[in-house]
């Protein structure tokens, strides 16, 4: 009796936990650079989206076309140095994120080079080598 | 108008927008709709176990509907509001995802649910409240309601990794 009071009570905690949007349809491990025009910048919840359009003539092929990056939400995209101003349609931008596992033409924001050489990144994580750097900051 | 430009209209409309667009009205929303599960649903889900015998079986089934319906209906109230405000922030969006459907499904066919359990079986529970054998169609109801309430709740998660 008390195991199935229990396992009922987990399934609904399971469902309720997944506390958000999970990051398994990307290929984590791939960064590719999206270099193109900016057709529509959307700061909103639950997650910021920046329509990037590659043209044809980029450095790397296989990005070229219209591809939805997808950030995080208002407040963990804020506090990494975003707002609503950031971008807006007609931009030239360079975004390195993560593609699609399932080949869609979207992708999950790691950064955007901005052209004085900084870097706005989606949210705390940072590329394996300057992990140590941030993290002593 | 079809549905599509009517959730396209709405998801568009000033306030709608700044709900979505906002640092703190979207995860205020958002929050409240989860966490009033554990008032609608988790109570509900106390009164289903106990139609199948599997929860206080000695306790009078009306004793336990009317200590939880107070605390389950406003809790219901809360996930309405809250989820009708995360529609309308995301109306155009929501509309054609899968399991958004199939979510609002399931909640039509609680809705029944509820209704024959209040019209069939609430009338007459003095009559088998305390008894080991509650009515066949009752513990049915109860089996619908636990299931599809997961259900709901499933869709209501899965929803976010259909973009």
């Amino acid at each position: 009796m008390k195991l199935q009071h229990f396992a009922l009570g987990l399934l609904v905690t399971a469902s309720i936990a997944l506390a958000h949007h999970s990051f398994a349809m990307f290929e984590l491990t791939k960064d590719v650079t999206y270099e193109g025009t900016v057709m529509e910048y959307r700061w909103e919840n639950p997650h910021t989206h920046v329509i990037v359009k590659v043209d044809p003539g980029a450095a790397d092929v296989s990005t070229v076309g219209t591809w939805d990056v997808e950030g995080g939400s208002t407040n963990i995209m804020g506090r990494q140095g975003w707002n609503r101003a950031t971008f807006k349609a007609g931009d030239k931008v360079k975004l390195i994120a993560h593609p699609m596992k399932d080949g869609t033409k979207g992708a999950s924001l790691f950064y955007a080079q901005l052209p004085d050489g900084k870097r706005l990144y989606h949210d705390i994580a940072r590329p394996k080598a300057e992990g140590a750097a941030a993290s002593a900051q | 108008m079809s549905i599509v430009s009517w959730c396209h209209w709405l998801q568009n409309t000033a306030w709608a927008t700044s709900i979505r667009q906002s640092d703190f009205l979207f995860p205020v929303i958002e929050g409240s709709h989860i966490l009033a599960l554990s008032l609608s649903v988790g109570l509900i889900i106390m009164l289903d176990l106990r139609l199948l015998r599997l929860m206080l079986p000695t306790e009078r089934v009306s004793k336990i509907m009317h200590q939880v319906m107070p605390w389950a209906l406003p809790g219901f109230a809360i996930m309405f509001v809250t989820g009708l405000l995360l529609f309308f922030a995301q109306a155009e969006k929501v509309y054609t995802n899968g399991y958004f459907r199939v979510k609002m499904l399931a909640l039509v066919l609680l809705g029944i649910n509820a209704a024959v359990y209040q019209v069939k079986f609430y009338p007459a529970m003095a009559e088998w409240d305390l008894s080991e054998s509650v009515p066949r169609g009752a513990k049915m109801i109860a089996a619908v309601s636990l299931v599809f309430w997961m259900v709901v709740i499933a869709c209501g998660r899965l929803m976010a990794y259909e973009i």
